[in-house]
């Protein structure tokens, strides 16, 4: 059966209502920035030692999604994976949505918003940030291409030439993304190339979690049937996935649990870190971790439907977690500027932890962000045949290879 | 059929851009051109010097001669007066009722009264003070280089300054 | 010696009217830098180095400065206060998120309990990671080894804050008014030590060196063999912080 594709249907209250709901949410989250910008950065959380907050990790969540949601797109044209076929459309439109949310964010929380035009033209090629700047617009840019020749009937012949070359990029912008950490050789928690394929096995997880969830809600919501086979294979998948962000993790901390100039910083994540410590071992390594593997792979839970959702969630949240970690944890370590010497007096907290408490307007500012990744996605689907019709199994046979 | 919607949403899109765009590039057509009455700059320029270049020249052309200082200041340190923002802050002072000098937020500023009235933003004052130097100019009613926004007779001064008789429109 | 540059240039070449005013001023002026140069260590020792308001910088200077611990008071934090008075650094009362270009920090050795005290400021590097990260090229570094912000095209990212090893850099996290002329700063963007660039432009100190009670820091040109800070480098044991960085800071410390 051949797969049809369609618009939402419009003039449907609930449709209105989630647009309201979520305009809402981002007009608040403008305001928050726009108060943020005019009082200065004092009326957040954030300050001259924790320089990177909440709305950074909003911002990276976003994008380190972005790239893996397109991931499903990629197994179905680059790897030939039939049943993630119909998924290509959706997968390419959210992983446009995502990074524009994210980028959202980054702008708003600049010092100097007004100065975009001075980040678009003005560049310092050695700066990672740099390359970034043209590996988001590169990236929106070849999926836009991506998808145009994948609903394109005269272009379909070109679209698996496209889904490789963003293939290929969405893995370089996970590398830069993870490299804006990893190329910061002052700091104890970075500085280290591991932080790289960390962020691509990341956001291979990470996306196919929030592709999962938004996926089975957009259809429930609009009534279309969707298999639970297919589901159950992507949930496969899945486990992989965060087994594998579970590899880097380890492989992370036991290289700096080796040296011995890194065992302050690794007592304070692992042992005594407050939040941080809570964070990793029941954020990260229970909750999104162990829990999701538990549920994934149990013999009767696993199979059903809840598992999948339940699953998905607990990745989310276990990969936001891993990221307030290794972003503000790693800024609340204070710099080793002395070696050898403990400080004793300092107006400027050298060699002490950094504290951090984030404040509304940054948590509205982060969500204000993933409301417009999620209004871009409603309203994309509203307005062109990105969903498949019918994503049933005896449609789809997700046992295809 | 949607797509041809969407096209022609966006040509209309472009449409408007361009229209946007040439009135920008025409800023001396009649939209812009001085057949309206223009706010005067309460202190133009001192009573007894002039600027640095002809007042038609710094008109258009002052933000290059910012701009060029500027990065000359900032990467090479080359700290020479005509063309520093700072001189321009020293000698345009305007004062108020109580003889101090006003900061950019007030609309007498020199460089305030027409930039409000343009609507374009001056980025100069989130970081450079646009008072002059205290030690530069001091609020004494009888130095010459102060001028009062009350007594001041700007047909007279701008006369001066053209080379006018005062109450001739300018060319 | 270095303040008749600005002669010529005070008078515009297109003077229209009396200079009345302008002549005011430049007696003043000229009357000030008179006083200022018989002043000693106001004005820089090495006369070949100083260069006047009018010419560019050269790569044949590079600035630095040796602090002596030793000599630093535990206490004493007079650098700071010129530096926050020159520069216009005003407390708000919150420390976190206040500006500090320049800071007093004592440390303890770990293992013989030597208790040193210290400024801390930009160590202005030969190789700064905070001009290798910047995004548009706004944290830069002159070619007289001066690391500044271009805050004229600085985003506000605050990536630079992160690179740094030092914590020598602020984001100016409130709106500030009535600046000093010489140091322009304003809300959203990042600034750090400049060592005094406005005067080093005129051929003069860094306020932290003129104003330190104890004469624990001495500014001078690391290029000039001839140059006291050489000479004096050349005779005692100094160190660089975070020297397994090479990053080969301009800021060197004796006594540490």
């Amino acid at each position: 059966m051949k797969i049809t594709y369609s618009e939402l249907p419009g003039k449907n209250p609930r449709f209105f209502m989630i647009l309201g709901v979520l305009a809402s949410i981002i007009a608040i989250g403008l305001g928050a920035a726009f108060y943020m910008e005019h009082s200065g950065h004092y009326v957040t959380g954030m300050s001259n030692q924790i320089v990177w907050g909440l709305p950074h990790i909003f911002a990276i969540s976003l994008i380190v999604a972005a790239s893996g949601i397109l991931n499903v797109a990629s197994i179905g044209t680059v790897f030939g994976k039939k049943p993630y076929k119909p998924l290509g459309r959706l997968s390419g439109l959210m992983a446009m949505t995502m990074l524009i949310g994210g980028l959202a964010i980054l702008v708003l929380d600049l010092g100097r918003p007004d100065r975009l035009v001075v980040a678009m033209t003005t560049y310092n090629f050695k700066s990672i940030f740099s390359w970034n700047i043209y590996l988001y617009n590169g990236f929106l840019l070849i999926v836009g291409i991506y998808l145009w020749f994948m609903m394109e009937r005269r272009m379909t012949q070109y679209y698996p030439y496209a889904g490789f070359v963003a293939f290929i990029w969405r893995l370089i912008l996970t590398t830069g993304t993870g490299s804006i950490f990893g190329f910061l050789v002052a700091r104890e928690a970075y500085d280290t190339a591991v932080l790289a394929p960390l962020f691509v096995l990341l956001s291979f997880s990470l996306g196919l979690a929030v592709f999962l969830l938004y996926l089975i809600v957009a259809f429930q919501s609009t009534g279309r049937p969707l298999g639970d086979g297919l589901l159950q294979r992507m949930k496969k998948l899945l486990g992989v996935f965060v087994a594998g962000v579970f590899y880097f993790v380890a492989v992370y901390h036991l290289t700096n649990l080796y040296l011995t100039n890194q065992h302050a910083f690794e007592a304070f994540i692992l042992l005594h870190g407050g939040i941080y410590t809570v964070l990793f071992w029941l954020g990260y390594v229970l909750l999104g971790t162990v829990a999701p593997l538990v549920i994934f792979y149990h013999p009767s839970f696993g199979k059903t439907r809840n598992a999948v959702i339940i699953g998905s969630a607990l990745t989310v949240l276990g990969s936001i977690s891993l990221l307030y970690v290794i972003i503000i944890g790693g800024q609340a370590f204070p710099l080793e500027i002395f070696p050898g010497k403990e400080v004793i007096e300092s107006s400027f907290f050298d060699g002490v932890v950094s504290s951090y408490t984030p404040t509304l307007w940054e948590l509205l500012l982060g969500l204000a962000g993933v409301s417009i990744a999620l209004i871009a996605t409603v309203l994309g689907t509203r307005i062109l045949p990105f969903m498949p019709d019918t994503l049933d199994d005896a449609v789809v046979n997700p046992q295809l290879d | 059929m949607k797509q041809k919607r969407i096209i022609s949403l966006f040509l209309t899109g472009l449409a408007m851009l361009g229209l946007f765009l040439s009135n920008v590039a025409n800023a001396d057509s009649e939209l812009f051109s001085p057949h309206r009455e223009t706010p005067k700059a309460i202190a133009q320029v001192s009573e007894v010097q002039g600027c640095v270049e002809p007042t038609e020249v710094m008109r258009r052309q002052h933000m290059q001669f910012i701009l060029h200082q500027r990065d000359e200041t900032m990467h090479q340190g080359i700290r020479t007066t005509k063309h520093s923002l700072l001189e321009c802050i020293n000698c345009h002072v305007t004062y108020d009722e109580n003889q101090q000098p006003v900061s950019y937020k007030d609309e007498r500023h020199f460089c305030s009264t027409c930039h409000h009235y343009a609507a374009v933003h001056i980025d100069c004052f989130e970081c450079h003070n646009s008072k002059p130097m205290e030690s530069v100019v001091k609020p004494i009613p009888n130095n010459p280089d102060f001028i009062s926004p009350i007594k001041f007779d700007s047909a007279k001064a701008m006369a001066e300054q053209t080379g006018q008789p005062a109450g001739e429109t300018q060319p | 010696m270095n303040q008749q540059h600005s002669a010529p240039d005070m008078q515009p070449e297109s003077m229209q009217l009396g200079d009345h005013a302008r002549r005011q001023f430049f007696l003043k002026v000229a009357g000030a830098s008179a006083g200022l140069a018989l002043v000693p260590g106001l004005v820089l020792q090495q006369v070949s180095a100083a260069k006047t308001a009018d010419q560019p910088v050269s790569n044949k200077v590079r600035w630095g400065m040796l602090i002596d611990t030793s000599k630093c008071a535990q206490g004493c934090d007079d650098c700071v206060k010129s530096c926050n008075e020159a520069n216009g650094l005003t407390s708000h009362g919150r420390p976190a998120s206040d500006a500090q270009w320049m800071r007093k920090v004592t440390v303890k050795d770990k293992q013989t309990g030597k208790v040193t005290s210290l400024p801390m400021m930009c160590q202005h590097c030969e190789h700064p990671p905070c001009v290798d990260v910047c995004p548009t090229g706004a944290s830069f570094k002159r070619d007289n080894g001066v690391v500044l912000v271009d805050k004229h095209i600085c985003i506000g990212c605050r990536y630079c804050m992160m690179a740094c090893p030092y914590k020598a850099r602020s984001f100016v996290h409130e709106t500030v008014e009535n600046q000093k002329p010489h140091a322009p700063r304003g809300k959203g963007t990042v600034e750090s030590c400049t060592f005094c660039v406005h005067k080093l432009d005129q051929g003069e100190q860094p306020v932290c060196a003129v104003g330190c009670s104890q004469e624990a820091i001495l500014f001078g040109d690391l290029n000039d063999p001839e140059s006291a800070l050489s000479k004096r480098l050349k005779e005692v044991s100094s160190m660089q912080l975070r020297a397994d960085m090479e990053l080969n800071p301009g800021v060197r410390y004796q006594g540490l």
